[in-house]
């Protein structure tokens, strides 16, 4: 609130920067403001020669507070030590008042805001790997399609990425031929060998979370082992995670169960929501809202 | 509230204490000028100048005329409080840690640092109030610690002197004849503060070993213990209230291995009664050194490895909640 600096005069703002450079340091204006404040400006002059002005606005409330006698002589107190000599109050730079609020935080027992933020972090973290994910795909795409039927490698990449991709154009010629034959001399992975199914069975990069659950308000103290211990009962597990603190490798009270079977984690949730284990009562549900999309379908947290 | 930050002090804060009326604070720091603060507003009134090392501990006369420090110049000094006028230097043999006026002034402890062969040992001596030149002989010495004294405390009729160290036991002793009395294995590791409450019934001891627990003054009892995940460096118990503020954080030296989320330097406040964690107050960079409830249990200070001096006043709703907690 730099107010009365340049009252009357018709000083450009940018000019206000710059003092006269005759005489020393200008004294101290106080200027009394009509709602009971005091703007104090100081002028100071820093160790590389440049004049600093501190405009303030001091707002003096007085309380009046009964106290003993000495209390109320040591009020009187001169400074002395290395504050020797200066005025009452408080000095710049050694005295301040937080920036900030701070108070008591209060234990509660509820950490939903908490849970809520480590929700959105996990989603956004999902989406990244779904994103770095697609690339990859795209990636090896382009590849099958430059070269196609020049290396084997090449062909064992493209051919898992046209796995993957079940939208993606049927490569010409030679893969459809490999893949039904089985041609002598190249390379065929197992899923793809003769007696496999058709279906290209479970490729390393994609999530199904169809059949995922979400268990929040696990108690701290429980391992990825307790809680197979307590869902493997309703079926064959795929996957478990419990979310952990990435520094202190505590556990932040919720995890994400993978079963096989859809009609597993069903059961899941039916039997394991509103379950206490340990001190806490357990609450599941399915870890996303379905929303099945064409092509984001497969890969996960679509959100 | 809006916390005051004190930066008067260019090293880690070592202790912080009110006088009596809790009008005025003193700090002391590892660097050498024992501080003296106004409680109210956060002022600076005055250093005391003439320590050549770390100052240790600080304590403050009934009337708060005088001031005696103990530092690891390898002495103890008495000032007179309102013009930090030196009056009068006792020396050591190794750093003296830890000092204390009996109650009604008449007498002075201090304890040393167990160093180069030294001993860490109580001297007693003689203060009178009325003159700047003091007696240089001790009237008594205390042997008998194993580790380095970290505290003394008069009892409150001047019977006894408690002492805590840091070979984890708490000492009574006669202050008559200097008899070891009473002795209690308080912590499986070192011990760090031992604070009395407000109505000389119990006293609380810091440790090391992650807990501050709670012992009846006459008998030594254990009552209560306050577990944590650090080490706690001084605890406090509230003068009007069932709250007790502990203090500490991972330690010093392993502070720049991690974050400071992992540090855990918040204060604490635990229910006097059933140990439980209350709430916690954020505010320091490093491990809290030291913490204080003002004498009306209206404000805190707390002092951390990081220099800073934080003076916590309460708010409502804390009185609110202090209330409820105090049966």
């Amino acid at each position: 609130m730099a107010t009365d600096v340049a009252e009357g005069a018709n000083v450009d703002w940018g000019d206000d920067t710059d003092f006269p450079s005759t005489g020393g340091i200008p004294p101290q204006e106080v200027t009394q403001n009509p709602d009971g404040t005091k703007t104090v400006i100081d002028y100071g002059m820093s160790e590389d020669g440049y004049l600093s002005k501190t405009t303030s606005v001091i707002k003096v409330e007085k309380v009046t507070k009964t106290v003993s006698r000495a209390v109320a002589a040591r009020k009187n107190w001169n400074k002395f030590g290395d504050c020797h000599g200066k005025q009452p109050g408080l000095e710049r730079g050694i005295t301040s008042i937080s920036m900030d609020e701070i108070s008591v935080e209060w234990i509660t027992n509820d950490e939903d805001e908490d849970e809520e933020e480590e929700e959105i972090n996990y989603a956004k973290k999902a989406r990244q790997d779904i994103q770095s994910h697609l690339k990859m795909l795209r990636f090896k795409k382009r590849l099958e399609e430059k070269k196609l039927g020049v290396d084997n490698w090449a062909q064992m990449m493209s051919m898992q990425a046209s796995a993957n991709t079940p939208n993606a154009p049927p490569a010409p010629g030679l893969r459809q031929a490999e893949s039904s034959s089985g041609a002598p001399g190249k390379y065929v992975p197992p899923s793809k060998r003769g007696g496999a199914s058709g279906t290209a069975g479970e490729s390393m990069y994609s999530r199904d979370d169809s059949a995922t659950v979400r268990i929040s308000n696990v108690s701290r103290s429980t391992q990825e082992a307790d809680l197979e211990e307590l869902c493997k009962r309703f079926g064959p597990i795929r996957r478990i995670f419990l979310s952990r603190d990435r520094e202190t490798g505590e556990s932040k009270g919720f995890a994400f169960v993978a079963f096989v079977n859809v009609q597993d984690a069903a059961r899941c949730i039916e039997k394991l929501d509103g379950f206490g284990y340990d001190h806490l009562i357990l609450s599941v549900e399915w870890s996303k809202p379905r929303e099945p999309r064409d092509g984001e379908s497969r890969s996960g947290f679509g959100r | 509230m809006r916390p005051f930050l004190l930066k008067g002090h260019e090293r880690p804060i070592t202790r912080v204490k009110f006088n009596r009326e809790g009008d005025l604070l003193f700090t002391t720091s590892m660097d050498k000028s024992p501080t003296c603060w106004r409680s109210s507003n956060g002022e600076r009134i005055g250093t005391y100048k003439g320590h050549n090392g770390a100052v240790r501990d600080i304590d403050i006369t009934y009337n708060s005329e005088r001031v005696i420090t103990a530092s690891a110049d390898n002495s103890a000094m008495l000032w007179r409080a309102d013009t930090g006028e030196k009056l009068y230097q006792w020396h050591f043999q190794s750093p003296a840690r830890a000092v204390c006026f009996s109650p009604g002034d008449g007498l002075i402890a201090v304890a040393t640092t167990k160093l180069m062969g030294q001993p860490s040992n109580i001297y007693i001596f003689e203060h009178d109030m009325n003159s700047d030149e003091q007696s240089e002989e001790p009237v008594m010495v205390l042997e008998g610690h194993e580790g380095t004294i970290v505290r003394v405390v008069w009892y409150p009729t001047g019977e006894y002197i408690i002492s805590a160290a840091e070979d984890g036991t708490v000492r009574k002793w006669d202050a008559e004849n200097g008899e070891e009395i009473a002795r209690v294995e308080a912590h499986e590791n070192i011990i760090r503060d031992c604070q009395f409450s407000s109505d000389y019934t119990m006293f609380i001891t810091s440790s090391k070993d992650h807990t501050a627990k709670l012992w009846t003054l006459h008998d030594f009892e254990l009552m209560k213990t306050y577990s944590v995940d650090h080490p706690v460096n001084s605890a406090s118990i509230s003068p009007i209230f069932s709250h007790v503020l502990l203090g500490g954080g991972q330690e010093a030296s392993m502070v720049t291995t991690t974050t400071d989320r992992q540090g855990k330097f918040e204060a604490k406040i635990f229910h006097l009664v059933y140990e439980e964690e209350l709430g916690r107050v954020k505010g320091h960079f490093g491990p809290i050194n030291t913490v204080a409830f003002s004498p009306d249990g209206k404000m805190y200070v707390s002092g951390g490895e990081d220099g800073y001096v934080r003076l916590h006043g309460f708010d409502d709703e804390y009185f609110d909640k202090g209330k409820e907690d105090t049966v």
